[in-house]
């Protein structure tokens, strides 16, 4: 129980809040945003782990261990820079350390009053996105959803947990085989089975029960994050939004390809994390990027970009195709071809995992 | 251009969500104002669209991901957009806007917790009771190498997820009738998904492969003797029969 706990600490909480802060001077020096904070660590964090399990994978067929380490120690080194930039920043502009420790409980102040100002009807709007994320929460917690899939991409978290062997093993049978590089190189798979190790669950608990329970929540807060570009934040119409966004996911099971059922029925693959969160987030950056030049937001973008491929063959390259329209278009419409430069400049993750993917 | 509308419709199913999509689409399109969001959410989405429809675009992604086309509509915020058009064309009457586009959603959309493929959890590996409790039964003990063990293909996607110190002679690719390379291929397979399994052509094959253990369906009708055939059995778990192939060793790990 002590292991589940301090797991769950470290890897859901500890890691993301920390090396959410590398990108806070970069995306918004006056008020960091625990939102902000937490889905850019969280990624990060993801990031991280493909940029280590990928080499790991490659050179030692027995890498688990090592990549757990490798991992922890990384990213304890990132969320200690986290903390420490973020100090530094505060100072810089001289508010000085203890006014910088001081940031986050700030956020709570802000929440409270943010919440104070609220009209009852927002209040009533924002209780039913509320529990309507709680009600897909519970659904993914009390219900098993059948998918053939899993036989594969959860038999190799369970694998690399249980034998440390990083995928060299047939799935469907246990017999050796060599590394089948096209799927290797999306790790989701060896971060569920890094999961299991740290917090000492089973890794298909972790894939089916563990991880919807953090997934929903997130890409709800991309919807949000999103929503606050498109309306103003204490404008009942951003609730509105996002009930009519979770009413679509809930009623989204028009056929077995959609976004939607891929987010409820497939919530821990990496296809359904990509066609949802990874995608919602691009978008948001983009929404961001296209309305200022904070840097951070840039920086993100590479971030998600090496999360994209994490996930899945072919996220790579549904990720730079659209950020590559979207910058096109943007150049031609703001007549600045330096945009599409930066977006472009973005995708080079995206094109190096492709050769990789092409080449191996 | 046939294949890529039959794509367009497998994707859509049933629903409606991608009309109301290309409506919001149109409505943005004329209405909306702000340059970035019409960058992101409106022109990319078109420009999207018309080249999920442009056949040599069909073309380059089949040559690298056969099969995955219709992920290029992931790329299209469907419902960000009819969201976003649905508050905006609300305007201030957001009350009536907002129950009159629900209700249209809720009506037209299919209830994921619905489908066949969802069903309450038994256990929070979400894998049936009776498989863990049939590898519980054939798990080895410390000492012991892993076990190899037939079972019948409704049990085979879950038994690996449980654990890996099961090995099976054919797992899930000998189930997808659409991957010809290897549907229907395995000796044992080919035994095992007949209406009556033959136990004496079967035993030869437990022996040839080293399989430790056999799984069968009590409802599956059998022809021949297990105990004859060196098959013991040793539970009797809900609707299955675990038999030990006695013929096959249980290996020791050997000692460092």
């Amino acid at each position: 129980m002590i292991q589940k706990a301090i797991g769950f600490l470290v890897v859901f909480i500890l890691f993301p809040v920390c090396m959410g802060l590398l990108w806070m001077p970069g995306m918004n020096r006056k008020k960091y945003r625990i939102d902000q904070i937490y889905l850019s660590g969280f990624l990060t964090e993801l990031a991280v782990f493909q940029l280590i399990a990928v080499p790991v994978m490659i050179l030692k067929a027995h890498g688990m261990e090592i990549l757990v380490i490798l991992t922890n120690v990384i990213c304890g080194f990132l969320s200690a820079a986290g903390v420490g930039i973020a100090l530094v920043c505060r100072k810089k502009e001289g508010a000085g350390l203890k006014a910088a420790a001081t940031n986050l409980k700030g956020l709570g102040a802000d929440l409270k009053a943010g919440f104070a100002s609220l009209s009852w009807e927002c209040w009533l709007f924002w209780l039913l996105a509320g529990a309507a994320v709680l009600f897909q929460m519970y659904m993914s917690f009390d219900r098993a959803s059948f998918d053939g899939d899993d036989a594969y991409y959860v038999v190799q978290s369970v694998l690399a947990d249980q034998t440390g062997v990083l995928n060299r093993i047939k799935p469907y049978t246990g017999l050796s085989t060599d590394l089948d590089i096209r799927h290797a190189l999306a790790t989701l798979p060896l971060w569920e089975a890094y999961v299991a190790r740290m917090t000492g669950i089973h890794a298909a608990i972790v894939a089916h029960t563990l991880l919807p329970l953090i997934l929903i929540p997130l890409t709800y807060l991309a919807y949000f994050e999103v929503g606050r570009k498109l309306f103003e934040e204490k404008n009942v119409k951003l609730p509105i939004f996002m009930v009519l966004v979770s009413i679509m996911q809930i009623w989204g099971n028009s056929s077995i390809y959609t976004n939607a059922t891929f987010f409820l029925t497939r919530t821990w693959q990496g296809k359904s994390i990509m066609a949802n969160l990874v995608l919602l987030v691009i978008l948001w950056l983009l929404l961001e990027i296209l309305d200022d030049k904070k840097r951070g937001y840039v920086a993100l973008l590479v971030v998600s970009n090496i999360v994209a491929a994490m996930m899945t063959s072919m996220g790579a390259f549904l990720a730079a195709m659209f950020i590559g329209i979207a910058g096109l278009i943007a150049a031609v419409r703001q007549k600045k071809l330096s945009v599409l430069v930066k977006l472009a400049l973005c995708c080079i993750p995206n094109v190096i995992y492709l050769l990789m993917l092409l080449v191996l | 251009m046939q294949e890529i509308f039959s794509v367009f419709q497998k994707y859509c199913g049933s629903g409606i969500y991608p009309v109301l999509f290309l409506i919001a689409l149109v409505y943005l399109l004329v209405t909306e104002k702000d340059r970035k969001i019409r960058i992101v959410l409106v022109e990319t989405s078109l420009v999207i669209a018309v080249l999920f429809f442009f056949p040599p675009f069909k073309k380059l992604m089949d040559y690298l991901d056969e099969g995955t086309y219709y992920r290029i509509l992931w790329l299209l915020p469907m419902t960000v957009v009819i969201a976003y058009a649905g508050v905006k064309l609300f305007g201030k009457h957001h009350r009536i806007g907002f129950a009159v586009l629900a209700l249209v959603l809720l009506l037209s959309g299919e209830y994921v917790y619905k489908s066949q493929h969802i069903t309450k959890a038994q256990n929070r590996y979400k894998i049936p009771n009776v498989v863990v409790a049939i590898c519980n039964e054939m798990m080895p003990s410390e000492e012991e190498e892993r076990v190899w063990a037939v079972f019948p293909e409704e049990l085979i996607y879950f038994v690996r997820q449980y654990t890996t110190e099961i090995q099976m002679p054919y797992g899930r690719e000998m189930l997808e009738q659409q991957w010809e390379w290897n549907w229907d291929t395995h000796p044992i397979y080919k035994i095992m998904r007949e209406d009556t399994i033959d136990i004496d052509a079967l035993a030869p094959l437990l022996m040839e492969y080293n399989v430790q253990y056999l799984v069968l369906n009590r409802n599956v009708p059998i022809v021949g003797d297990p105990a004859e055939n060196g098959l013991e059995k040793t539970a009797v778990i809900e609707a299955y029969d675990v038999y030990r192939n006695t013929a096959v060793e249980i290996f020791k790990k050997a000692v460092d």
